[in-house]
């Protein structure tokens, strides 16, 4: 069978590395190289996406899940990976090249896939150490995708830290003034949880040995007759939520998002938060709930608490930022807590709910259109002005109609807005959340008035009111005067608005492929 | 006593027994040979000898034949070898020792490539002698790793330290390169001196200096002994405490790393690219063989103590490192810490434990070699050219070499799928295997520890501006001076201070691009058009003698850091399907 998961994996790595031998001065045969890479990586994966939507024959049922479970029925819903490819790598060690999709997964690499196109397209002002940037970035979303692929936990573990480099690069060489700061501080906080992780693999596959032999392909691990005692679950349960929660973040782990987002250029800012944050919840679903159902369980409130204070913290932190980036940023925690709240929306048995699945993994996709579109505009209005501060802009939107247009709707999509696609993620997650536990329900619904607030703000500050009387603005419109969103621009942003409009109309289809 | 006098001593030496110490018989004469081509080669007339084309290219090519030729004897003893023990059990041609071999070798081939560029840049004469050093510390290596008696081991030790001592102080215009030399020589003296006392020690404890095999009774030694005398003795206690600090010293273990960070940092750097590996790999598994093997059945009286020596050495070594301001020293420090690691393998034991230390050893070479061999194409003749404010910016003046750099921190620092994962990973398994969560867990949290200076550095190189600060507003003031007033000033951006311009004046021109490209956010980048093209003149102007020539590198040093690039991609990847393995059947017969 033809590799089509590794080929959706390795064909960014090998698009950079033709990048990088391409001839510096070809400035547009590398930037279209670049994009021509990114556009088949999607094709690919909506071709992938489109087959998984079939009515699969050969179904390979590798396992039951104690987790995902229907409303109707309690008893126990099998989870299949499709597309398997398994190459055996270290077998003594349980080392295997092991891919696979499930329905999470197809959507995940999907939006990546699609979030990599564009943010690659935005990239086409870059002009310093050009290859270099569009090779970090398709790199990036190589990692990415592997995470979201692998089935195997060392695998996944390689994938999980090769994403990390460009990251850590990007964040640090193309960045804002303090980008060293925040790409070393970025690097620190995932890299303690992460390490972490790896001790906890580690020690999983020590568990999950019989005779001599370890297994850590997740599909051998969830059959295995293996029951982990609770107190092991438990702190392997911590060793992975280690890595997941800096990376989603939450609450006390979330110190070096403001500063990576706001630094780093807003294409990567748009990659990190638009699809690398989806990484940390992906982790949660896919691993620490279903390999460790019992520690799940017990430290769900745990989680659930600290979810709940990084939503309404970090609402309220977004209210007074006055940069637009380290707003967009707090509000883009609060809303992975969102996301996270769905997820260990468990009931009293410890099984998950699968509105809150069902919503946590819509708002996955949801928050990454949106947030993504979102960080661009902000790009494109510092690219104009050279500012990122609220109090610099005012009455833009005179001058700048389409622009300001674009940013409305973009930010009515991200407050929730009925009819456009965050709306459904939420309202799923949220009554997923309400049926296990009420209180940690009205808690989550109370950041609807703040989430209201900043983004109305945001815009209301940006687009609508005075023109402010000096400073960098009006010192850019003197200068060369304040174009409005360009053809160019605007295409980038097109299949973002598509999106928010079609999944807020009709999100049953991404729906289907959680369940199914 | 008696009785061995009166035991009839006859001396002989099977063909079998030369075959199996074949790899050490190529390098010593590939020595010798070496010496004596250095007195044929043409050195008179009007070419001064530090310039002859043959001394460049002839001693080092014979020099790497050597190493290639042991490693093909190495290989053919894998194949068709029988891994017993050499005359009359003093030295092993086990797998143990061969895989050790692989790690040696490949550490002096490295360091071989990287030399002739190094020595022209330096003007470094005398080569002859140079390589034949190189090949002998590199035979005292192996014979230390592949020891199986207290006087083999000592012999091994000593060759190779006579031969660093000098290698070391190499560099006869520079100070520091002359301390280092005198400064290993001795402490290393003193560490030999414990050592040998400690072997002493343990001869009068057991009453033989030979090692004794496992699972036969050949070539009965201190294992056999101790297996039939489990209680230890004081005067063999002490003989153990003794052993411990040499091996400590020279695996630079804390506490007895001193030596090492000034020793890294003066020697000449291929030597240090070589030393740091070789000698590290030779003495922990002969450190190994005789705790985790021989001593084993008194394993309760030394395992607290090399715990101890383990996370101390972790911690220790990562924690001096933070605060290094030199690239070498950074390393030194980080050789330290990852003979923490690798003490882990010893404490551990056992197979599996003595594998992961093979393994690891043998991904070391590739990562530590390639990481020195980059900074021996940076090192000026003062020795300067590796502290963190040379080399900020590096990645705008000679963007591979600061790739390549990065791309060995990187390994070291443990990101997949470079071949630092690969052997950290099966350390850390074997600690868990071995009984010792803790050790997974000190050592995991120590990694996140090196991974911040490892970024440091890689920070300074790609992300900062080109020079120091006090340098750059000195020498910035013209180009500056010039943008403003009759360049054409493209000022604006986000941070409004992007200043970039195209006059294209010799240094001054260099002095702005340098301070636009510090400058230069990614949304005006557009406005930067010189950014990507520092021009070398920069380079040059701040060199001084004996610095590099037109800017650009020799092949052979590419060829090295390619080919430990390569290594170490491939330790990481497609080689530990077998590599494992054999290093599992490897550590079975040391």
């Amino acid at each position: 069978m033809f590799p089509m998961l590794s080929t959706i994996i390795f064909l960014p790595l090998l698009g950079g590395v033709v990048v990088l031998l391409l001839p510096r001065e070809r400035v547009h045969l590398i930037r279209w190289t670049a994009l021509g890479v990114a556009w088949l990586d999607l094709l690919l994966a909506l071709g992938v996406m489109l087959a998984y939507a079939q009515p699969h024959p050969t179904v390979i049922t590798v396992g039951t899940v104690p987790v995902v479970v229907g409303e109707a029925s309690p008893t126990v819903a099998s989870v299949t990976f499709l597309l398997q490819e398994h190459v055996s790598w270290l077998p003594a060690l349980g080392i295997n090249y092991s891919l696979g999709v499930d329905g999470v997964s197809v959507l995940l690499m999907t939006l990546t896939t699609l979030l990599t196109v564009i943010c690659i397209a935005a990239s086409f002002r870059v002009e310093q150490k050009l290859r270099t940037y569009l090779a970090f970035m398709l790199l990036l979303e190589s990692g990415l995708l592997g995470v979201f692929l692998a089935t195997n936990l060392f695998l996944f573990y390689v994938f999980w830290e090769l994403m990390l480099i460009p990251a850590y690069f990007l964040v640090g060489g193309w960045g804002g003034p303090r980008r060293v700061y925040a790409a070393i501080k970025f690097v620190l906080y995932t890299a303690v949880g992460s390490f972490l992780m790896l001790a906890g693999i580690i020690a999983l596959g020590y568990y999950y040995r019989t005779g001599g032999h370890y297994t850590l392909d997740l599909a051998a691990m969830i059959n295995s007759s293996t029951h982990l005692s609770s107190t092991v679950q438990l702190w392997l349960f911590l060793a992975f939520a280690a890595a997941f929660a800096v990376k989603v973040p939450l609450v006390p782990f979330h110190s070096w998002l403001p500063d990576a987002y706001s630094e780093a250029p807003a294409p990567v800012t748009a990659m990190l938060s638009g699809a690398m944050a989806k990484a940390g919840a992906f982790g949660f679903l896919r691993y620490c709930l279903t390999l460790f159902p019992d520690a799940a369980h017990r430290l769900a409130p745990l989680i659930n608490t600290l979810a709940v204070i990084g939503i309404l913290y970090c609402a309220l932190l977004a209210l007074v930022q006055s940069d637009m980036k380290r707003l967009l940023a707090y509000s883009s925690i609060s809303h992975l807590g969102v996301i996270t709240l769905g997820i260990f929306a468990l009931n009293a048995q410890g099984l998950a709910s699968q509105q809150g699945i069902d919503g946590a993994v819509l708002q996955m996709v949801n928050h990454g259109i949106t947030i993504t579109t979102l960080f661009l505009i902000v790009g494109f209005l510092e690219a104009r002005t050279g500012t990122r501060r609220l109090e610099d802009y005012g009455g833009m939107a005179r001058r700048w109609p389409i622009m300001a247009s674009v940013l409305m709707i973009a930010a009515l999509s991200s407050l929730g807005l009925p009819g456009l696609n965050s709306f459904a993620g939420e309202f799923l997650a949220l009554l997923g959340v309400f049926r296990s536990n009420a209180i940690f329900g009205v808690l989550g619904t109370l950041v609807v008035v703040p989430a209201a607030w900043y983004m109305v703000r945001l815009v209301q500050n940006a687009m609508m009111g005075l023109r402010p009387a000096g400073g960098p603005v009006l010192a850019a419109e003197r200068k060369g005067g304040l174009p409005d969103l360009d053809i160019g621009e605007f295409l980038v942003l097109l299949p973002l608005l598509v999106l928010i409009f079609y999944i807020g109309v009709h999100p049953l289809p991404l729906t289907f492929f959680v369940e199914h | 006593m008696l009785r061995g006098f009166a035991m009839s001593f006859t001396y002989i030496a099977s063909a079998a027994d030369w075959a199996r110490i074949a790899p050490e018989l190529v390098l010593a004469g590939v020595a010798l040979l070496v010496l004596l081509v250095d007195l044929l080669l043409p050195q008179t007339g009007s070419v001064p000898r530090e310039r002859g084309a043959a001394n460049f290219f002839v001693l080092p090519l014979l020099a790497l034949l050597g190493i290639l030729g042991a490693l093909a004897a190495t290989i053919a003893l894998f194949v068709v070898g029988d891994g017993q023990r050499a005359f009359f059990g003093l030295v092993g041609s086990d797998w143990g020792s061969l895989y050790a071999y692989l790690a040696i070798l490949s550490a002096a081939g490295l360091g071989i490539i990287f030399s002739p560029a190094y020595l022209k840049r330096l003007k470094l004469v005398h080569q002859g002698e140079y390589y034949a050093l190189f090949l002998a510390a590199t035979l005292g290596m192996m014979l230390l790793a592949a020891a199986t008696s207290f006087m083999t081991l000592f012999l091994g030790l000593e060759t190779l330290s006579l031969a660093l001592y000098i290698l070391c102080g190499f560099v006869t215009r520079r100070q520091s390169s002359q301390e280092a030399g005198m400064k290993y020589f001795l402490l290393s003296s003193f560490a030999s001196a414990f050592l040998l006392y400690g072997v002493a020690l343990i001869y009068g404890a057991t009453g033989t200096t030979r090692f004794g095999a496992r699972g036969t009774s050949a070539w009965p030694g201190v294992l056999q002994f101790l297996q039939a005398h489990p209680q230890s003795t004081t005067l063999l206690l002490i003989g153990i405490g003794l052993l411990t600090v040499g091996f400590a010293f020279k695996v630079s273990a804390i506490p007895f790393q001193m030596w090492t960070p000034d020793v890294y940092e003066g020697a000449p750097a291929p030597v240090t690219a070589f030393m740091s590996v070789g000698t590290k790999a030779a003495a922990l598994v002969a450190f190994a063989r005789v705790f985790a093997v021989v001593l084993a059945p008194v394993a309760a009286d030394w395992q607290a103590l090399v715990w101890a020596l383990a996370v101390l050495t972790m911690v220790g070594g990562n924690v001096l490192a933070l605060v290094q301001r030199n690239a070498k020293r950074l390393l030194a420090y980080s050789s330290v810490a990852h003979a923490g690691y690798l003490l882990i393998g010893v404490v551990v034991g056992g197979t599996t434990g003595l594998a992961a230390l093979l393994f690891y050893l043998l991904c070391y070479a590739f990562l530590n070699a390639g990481a020195f061999g980059v900074l021996s194409a940076l090192e000026r003749l003062d020795n300067g050219g590796c502290d963190l404010e040379d080399l900020r910016g590096l990645w705008f003046r000679r963007p591979w070499l600061a790739g390549f750099l990065a791309f060995f921190l990187l390994a070291l620092a443990g990101f997949p799928p470079m071949a630092g994962f690969a052997a950290k990973y099966y350390l850390f398994l074997a600690a868990l295997q071995g009984g010792h969560p803790e050790l997974l867990l000190i050592g995991v949290l120590t990694s996140v520890l090196g991974m911040y200076y490892y970024l440091r550095l890689i920070a300074a190189m790609f992300m900062e501006s080109a020079r120091g600060v006090v340098g750059e507003a000195r020498e910035a003031a013209p180009a500056l001076a010039l943008a403003s007033t009759g360049g054409e000033p493209r000022v604006s951006g986000p941070l409004g201070r992007a200043a970039s311009t195209r006059t294209g004046g010799a240094s001054s021109g260099a002095a702005g691009a340098a301070l636009a490209v510090k400058a230069a956010p990614l949304a005006a980048a557009k406005r930067v058009p010189v950014a990507e093209q520092v021009p070398e003149t920069h380079e040059q102007a701040a060199e001084e003698e004996g610095a590099l020539a037109g800017g650009s590198l020799s092949w052979t040093t590419w060829l090295g850091l390619g080919l430990a690039a390569l290594g170490a991609l491939a330790l990481g990847t497609v080689l530990p399907f077998w590599l494992v393995d054999l290093a599992l059947k490897a550590a079975a017969m040391l």
